[in-house]
């Protein structure tokens, strides 16, 4: 059952630059990450979400109501920006306490959503003497306390330690779910988007390309674009492709750990073996040119052994370029 | 285009017309007028008219030199090195801008003039009949000149030394250059943009200057004088081509000195830390410092306790005596019981607040104008029309405004304001726009535009996002720049005295009226008074 529903979003910038149309229908209390690098309109799309651009052509709608002219005010959409935005001038409490300015006694409501996040008793801290990770929970309370229908995040993890994201990201997944709220989130890392989305939406020029699961946007990608933006590939054209079995005008992609070393298929010789405790990552240099990584045993093969690579599952595409 | 947009362009053009008429308007008629005229001809004949056309440039190249000069090691000293009663003396150094440019002047007469305080001094201890000089000409407005203006070039010097990597002088040293050799060709080009800033700033302020010349010119003539001279003689015409002349020169260095200003990049480029005061370790180098900076603190400071000290004396008490033999607060009693005395004060209070309340609003909406991502035909026309006012001395706009609203022609947007209360404010308010406006709209860059989404997102509508977050975190630069021109206002003293009616006499102006019946007294009490309030209002602006 539709609970979101985006249908033929479209936004020109310049002449060239266009979002969309963007067409998506997204569950009740569902995680929906955007995926893409930079420039694929990704930031666009969360923003067209929030109100804050306004679609040349297309509708949002929300619950069936379509709210693509409401101005942000209005939408009960809540956003934690990717600087989080919290309000210098004001403190803890009174940020979480910002969007809740119609209730009488607001006090209450600010409590539960700091414990929330895990940040009771944190009212009167000045919002400069947070560390990053508490900041982005403030932003977070602050987003969630008015009770929105659906939950924007622009990045959310990209301002925090490389240490901390992975747990973070963790938690920031189990405080949704535990909160039920429909969810949208923009970033351009694979991992996150595996991580913390339930359904992950690939965008590129604008466009979405496909929207899955990681398990069949890793497996069955629809276009060569999602099949090396998400997870490594060897794009193999020409000779290389067919003796994989590409058919002719077909480009062929291979995943790492999809190549194995055995005594058929494309020839070629190991450059450089990378190791990373588990396994290794072998360079290998086939006869026609073409550089292919082999994910294997550390002690699969050595640098300069000669080796045949036979590819275990292959997904062809028809070449576009 | 929707309606939003519309409503925004609609008000971008209303603020851009209305900014165009109180700002670029008179300055064109004025050069339509001069150009009309056969007052060019006058003026191109007159021998007098150029000599005091140059002595306005030169007196300004000097201001430059000394006041950079004083400023530039007094920056060093203080950024550099520690030594004791460093931080004491560091905030006494920006006391001359407390001093409005009128107030200073008199506060110098009653100092260093023929009767002053030193002058008597120097007689009485040499037993001399007649006061040992005159305080008058070139060197008497250079000296008060470098007095006001040195603090430009240590407050620029200053931030542009904070602003230096410390590795960076390192790795001169390490690439073997000596003191000098890093100073000469690492520090200084480093510090271009800095000194230019300062000297751009004091050209323009000694080149727009009036009270310094006027008090203490006699015979000597520098353009603003002139341009005065000729107004107050009637011959507007005269006026007005002297008046053009002298923005000519302003807009000309305006533009030269920006060309030497260089680029901020080389500066943003490090992001290090800033050399380490070194402490001055020798007894006898210690104390040399530290004597040397009580003598300049108190050299400093001797203006102002001169003016308090004469404010105390009553009427006619003192005549030869090197020290008033009597003190009373009698002068401030009459200032304030007598309601023709205390009138000054409360028109120059009124007209300031308002001038300042009313550029204020005007920066606002620009800021929120200019924000809003406009159409790119309104954004810079609005950002220079506030900033021209800088750009021109305060005579050019009093002269300026006189003759455009000295004539009724409603159909050209003239009306008779000439000899009515509302054109000095409107005057002040022209002068004050570049200072709120700079301020405020820099103030607005300063806000992430995501802090304004967010409260959107949170449920604000505009004018509630506008008061409960975009006011708040814009009231540090509001307080600055209403302050700025709060005080530039309250002081005003070249204005004032083209566009002043009986009705709306300030301040200043009944200074100079108390000076010529001799109440000297009574002069520098009013001066105390607006030193006072000067000092607490730009006291409160600072606060964060």
């Amino acid at each position: 059952m539709t609970f979101l529903a985006l249908a033929g979003v479209t936004k020109q910038w310049a002449h060239e630059v266009t979002v969309g149309p963007v067409t998506l229908d997204i569950a009740r209390g569902e995680i929906v990450a955007l995926l893409g690098p930079s420039g694929s309109g990704k930031t666009t799309l969360l923003r067209l979400l929030a109100g804050f651009e306004a679609p040349d052509a297309g509708t949002i709608r929300v619950e069936g109501e379509e709210v693509t002219r409401l101005p942000p005010a209005r939408r009960r959409f809540g956003m934690v920006f990717q600087h989080y935005a919290l309000f210098p001038h004001l403190d803890v409490g009174e940020n979480v306490a910002f969007g809740l300015h119609d209730l009488a006694d607001p006090d209450a409501k600010v409590r539960d959503a700091l414990a929330l996040v895990d940040l009771a008793g944190f009212e009167r801290r000045r919002v400069q003497e947070l560390s990053g990770g508490q900041q982005q929970r403030v932003a977070l309370a602050r987003a969630l306390a008015p009770e929105p229908r659906v939950l924007l995040l622009d990045e959310p993890l990209s301002n925090l330690d490389p240490t901390l994201r992975e747990r973070t990201r963790r938690e920031l997944r189990a405080l949704i779910k535990r909160v039920g709220i429909t969810t949208l989130f923009v970033t351009h890392e694979q991992d996150e988007a595996f991580d913390l989305g339930d359904r992950i939406a690939v965008l590129s020029r604008g466009r979405v390309e496909q929207v899955g699961t990681a398990d069949a946007l890793y497996e069955q990608p629809a276009t060569l674009f999602v099949a090396t933006f998400v997870g490594r590939a060897n794009v193999l054209r020409g000779a290389a492709a067919r003796a994989l079995g590409a058919a002719n005008g077909h480009v062929a992609v291979v995943r790492p750990e999809r190549l194995r070393f055995g005594g058929r298929g494309v020839a070629g010789v190991v450059k450089e073996r990378r190791y990373t405790g588990a396994a290794a990552f072998f360079q290998v240099e086939a006869e026609g040119g073409e550089r292919l990584e082999v994910l294997a045993a550390p002690d699969a093969a050595r640098v300069g052994d000669r080796v045949q690579l036979e590819a275990v599952k292959v997904l062809t595409f028809a070449d576009q370029s | 285009m929707t309606a939003r947009e519309r409503g925004r362009a609609l008000a971008a053009a209303a603020l851009t017309l209305l900014l165009a008429w109180l700002v670029l308007y008179p300055i064109l008629l004025v050069g339509v007028d001069a150009a009309r005229g056969d007052a060019i001809g006058a003026f191109a004949r007159r021998p007098g008219e150029w000599q005091a056309l140059w002595a306005s440039v030169w007196i300004s190249l000097a201001s430059v030199a000394l006041a950079a000069a004083i400023g530039i090691p007094l920056a060093f000293l203080f950024e550099w090195l520690e030594f004791p009663g460093r931080k004491t003396l560091g905030s006494l150094i920006a006391l001359p801008a407390v001093l409005p440019p009128f107030v200073g002047v008199i506060a110098f007469l009653f100092l260093y003039g023929e009767s002053g305080f030193v002058a008597r001094a120097v007689q009485r201890l040499l037993g001399l009949t007649t006061p040992p000089w005159r305080l008058q000409g070139a060197g008497a407005i250079l000296l008060v000149h470098a007095y006001s203006m040195y603090v430009y070039f240590y407050l620029f010097t200053r931030a542009g030394l904070a602003k230096l990597d410390a590795s960076m002088l390192e790795a001169a040293q390490a690439l073997g250059a000596g003191p000098w050799a890093t100073l000469r060709r690492v520090i200084l080009p480093l510090l271009r943009p800095s000194l230019a800033g300062a000297a751009l700033l004091v050209f323009m302020t000694a080149l727009g200057s009036f009270s310094a010349p006027y008090v203490f010119g006699g015979g000597f003539r520098v353009m603003t004088t002139q341009i005065v001279a000729s107004k107050l003689n009637g011959e507007l015409a005269l006026a007005t081509v002297e008046t053009v002349a002298l923005a000519l020169v302003a807009i000309v260095a305006l533009a030269l000195i920006r060309r030497t200003e260089g680029s901020d990049v080389l500066v943003a480029l490090g992001k290090g830390t800033a050399p380490r005061r070194r402490e001055l370790r020798r007894p006898a180098t210690r104390a040399l410092a530290t004597v040397a900076g009580w003598l300049f603190a108190i050299v400093l400071l001797l203006p102002h306790l001169t003016l308090i000290l004469v404010s105390l004396v009553p009427y006619g008490t003192w005549t030869t005596e090197t020290l008033p033999p009597h003190v009373s607060l009698v002068n401030y009693q009459r200032l304030l019981a007598e309601p023709e005395r205390l009138a000054p004060l409360l028109n120059s209070v009124w007209m300031a607040a308002a001038s300042t309340a009313v550029a204020i609003a005007v920066a606002l909406a620009a800021g929120a104008l200019v924000r809003r991502r406009l159409p790119w035909p309104w954004r810079s026309p609005i950002e220079t029309l506030i900033a021209l006012p800088w750009a021109l001395p305060g005579t050019v706009f009093a002269i300026a405004l006189a003759a455009t609203f000295g004539v009724h022609q409603p159909l050209a947007l003239r009306w008779v304001l000439v000899g009515t209360v509302v054109l000095l404010p409107l005057a002040y308010l022209v002068r004050n726009l570049p200072l709120t406006g700079r301020a405020i709209l820099a103030g607005f860059r300063q806000i992430d535009p995501a802090l304004e989404e967010a409260a959107a997102s949170l449920g604000a509508r505009r004018w509630a996002t506008f008061r409960r977050v975009t006011l708040p975190l814009l009231k540090p630069a509001l307080m600055a720049g209403g302050s700025l021109a709060f005080v530039a206002a309250l002081g005003d003293f070249v204005t004032s005295i083209v566009l002043y009616t009986y009705d709306n006499r300030p301040i200043s102006i009944e200074i100079m009226s108390s000076l010529r019946v001799n109440e000297i007294g009574v002069a520098a009490a009013f001066g105390v008074i607006l030193m006072l309030v000067s000092a607490a209002v730009l006291g409160v602006g600072a606060r964060r």
